[in-house]
């Protein structure tokens, strides 16, 4: 819900309420106002009748509203005075009308009378109904007018927060300048301005930190590291080496290029999650995957690997070196744990691609799989990053990557 | 060859030119961009191995000096970076090649041999090693003057342990030459194996004797003693 749609539907209920209740009292005060008016006008004019009575000893019969019958009074005789309503059908349109009438017993002279005086109530049921009703229309022409008023005055006072929002938006932390917003002279915009920019300045420094810190951690790494790798290698070629010490030299190798290996994919995790890769690149990548995979096949071969293509012409935006990396890795993953002789099957249709292998099922959780670190056997010597470093690539160019394992096949499948 | 190794770490310096002047090329050596850019004034190289993080500045700065006096000069780029953008830059300010650290010796051997072959190759593009001929142009290997039926990465292996001669080659150094860096292939060493058994089949069926020794706990040498 937006900020004014919130604000405006608390105001709406408010003047509702609020509406109801002047409402309710208006009209309660005004029909007790406008009753104690016609009774004031019926009193006098039965006033008038009685007293024309009582003087002339004539009882008018020219009035339809007013009715004077002599009565016999009853005995013991009480005189009453009463107000009633009541509805009369007109003759003509059939219609029923509210009227009030007023009844009254007296004597005059010895004698008794009784007395009816009606009028109609037409004229202030119509007087009750104007009111209310100039009173809504006001009080709607109020409302609608404070709304647009409100939108109004909303859309110029949060300009500048759009503003921000936007820029905020399209502002990215590579960004070689400083973000800078358009001012305002609210104070709380202002406020938001200074906080935003030094938030803003302050994380593109880290960031930018960061990255050369990573850098300068790969290069001081990998210089002492290269360092050992020359080193070593001379040692090996140490004729008088006797089999204890080679072994020795060995577990060293291996150490040192798991270490490598290790820092190496720990650079490009890093730069691609700082998103350091820019341009993409329009690639055909049927032709691509066929690329990739004649490069592997005889390493496939070795273990009598087969691999049938299923590959539909299909371009996609990405980065060469990054896509080389994950399809490699993943073609690698189905060498690696294929059972001999079988077949790996690659499928590339408009929406997506698929590597399926035929291979013992893994010990460790795949859900885990795309985790650094986790491997499918722990006893083995990879890394555990291959199948990382695929989703981060994939997510990189905003892909799904999912893995799947059914009845002896394994299978990744990139959603692009 | 005339070598100039450009590098500021001394262990790594030392490692480098040792191993250059033990494959038979005459070396120098520069430990910073002053140094490098006051010996390429004075003299002239046919390859320089270059450190692109110096402590007086980027190596890079070198290649444009060089290419406008010397241009027939190659250049070996070597950098801790990994990053994309420096092999780049490197390569579009004219380098030859580009090996990011660490590195194999072994490694930089085959990258040095494959710079002076393309730089010059009237006649030097095959490698002559006892009863082995190598054409690289071509893609071939002969024994005893027959054809050897090798797959291409076969080839690419026994030229790697030709252009190695009589140094051992860790399995890990031959796994790395033949996939490069960011392949997870823990059980490549297998598939090391596998190659170099089918390569040895394949020289005795000519007649040829074994040139691939193993060297019990280290890895492989090619050597013809």
């Amino acid at each position: 819900m937006r900020l004014l749609q919130k604000v405006n539907r608390n105001y709406l209920w408010y003047t509702l309420v609020v509406f109801l209740i002047v409402g309710i009292g208006l009209f309660l005060s005004i029909t007790r106002i406008l009753r104690n008016e016609v009774d004031e006008k019926l009193n006098q004019e039965y006033l008038a009748v009685r007293e024309q009575v009582r003087t002339t000893g004539i009882i008018p019969d020219n009035n339809p509203m007013v009715r004077v019958e002599k009565i016999l009074a009853p005995v013991p005789f009480t005189p009453s005075f009463s107000f009633k309503d009541s509805l009369l059908i007109e003759e003509p349109e059939q219609d029923s009308e509210k009227y009030r009438f007023l009844i009254a017993l007296d004597t005059i002279k010895d004698h008794s009378y009784r007395f009816e005086v009606w009028t109609s109530l037409i004229q202030t049921t119509d007087l009750l109904w104007i009111l209310l009703l100039t009173v809504g229309l006001a009080m709607l022409l109020l409302v609608s007018g404070l709304l647009l008023l409100n939108q109004r005055i909303a859309r110029s006072v949060w300009m500048p927060f759009r503003q921000y929002l936007d820029q905020l938006n399209r502002f990215s932390f590579e960004a070689p300048r400083k973000i800078t917003l358009s001012p305002s002279d609210i104070d709380e915009f202002k406020e938001l301005k200074n906080v935003l920019e030094s938030f803003t300045a302050q994380a593109q420094s880290d960031f930018n930190n960061l990255k050369e810190f990573t850098v300068n951690a790969s290069h001081e790494m990998q210089t002492p590291l290269a360092i050992i790798q020359t080193r070593l290698d001379d040692l090996f070629q140490d004729k008088s080496l006797d089999p204890q010490q080679a072994l020795h030299l060995q577990a060293m190798q291996q150490a040192l290029s798991r270490l490598s290996r290790l820092n190496q994919t720990l650079i490009l995790l890093t730069r691609i999650e700082n998103n350091q890769f820019q341009g993409l690149k329009q690639i055909e990548l049927s032709a691509f995957l066929a690329e990739q995979v004649e490069s592997v096949r005889e390493l496939a071969q070795t273990k009598s690997l087969e691999f049938t293509t299923d590959l539909i012409p299909f371009e996609i935006g990405a980065q060469p070196e990054l896509l080389g990396i994950a399809i490699g890795n993943l073609l690698g993953n189905c060498i690696k744990h294929a059972n001999p002789g079988t077949e790996i099957r690659i499928k590339l249709d408009g929406k997506n691609l698929i590597f399926t292998n035929e291979g013992p099922p893994v010990k460790s959780d795949p859900n885990d799989f795309f985790n650094q670190f986790v491997k499918g056997d722990p006893s083995s010597g990879s890394l555990g990053l291959g199948l990382t470093l695929v989703k981060k690539i994939c997510d990189h160019f905003k892909w799904r990557v999912t893995y799947d394992y059914q009845s002896g096949w394994h299978s990744v499948k990139i959603d692009f | 060859m005339k070598i100039l190794v450009v590098e500021d770490e001394r262990p790594l310096l030392e490692s480098v030119v040792d191993f250059i002047i033990e494959r038979g090329h005459v070396c120098e050596q520069a430990s910073s961009l002053s140094e490098a850019l006051l010996k390429i004034d004075l003299y002239q190289y046919d390859l320089i191995v270059l450190d692109v993080g110096l402590p007086d500045g980027n190596g890079l700065k070198i290649i444009p000096v060089l290419k406008s006096t010397h241009p027939e000069t190659g250049v070996l780029i070597l950098s801790a970076r990994a990053s994309m953008d420096d092999k780049v830059t490197g390569l579009e300010f004219g380098a030859d090649d580009y090996l990011t650290k660490p590195f194999h010796l072994a490694e930089l051997n085959a990258r040095i041999r494959a710079i002076e072959r393309r730089r010059n190759f009237k006649g030097r593009n095959q490698l002559e090693i006892g009863d082995f001929l190598i054409i690289q142009e071509e893609h071939k290997a002969f024994v005893n003057g027959l054809p050897l039926d090798l797959t291409r990465k076969e080839f690419d292996l026994v030229v790697f342990f030709a252009t190695n001669l009589n140094r051992v080659l860790t399995k890990e150094s031959i796994a790395e030459h033949l996939w490069g860096d960011h392949m997870d292939l823990s059980d490549s060493f297998d598939f090391v194996y596998t190659y170099i058994k089918n390569i040895r089949k394949k020289i005795q069926e000519k007649g040829g004797t074994d040139p691939i020794k193993t060297i019990y706990g280290l890895g492989y040498k090619f050597s013809i003693e």
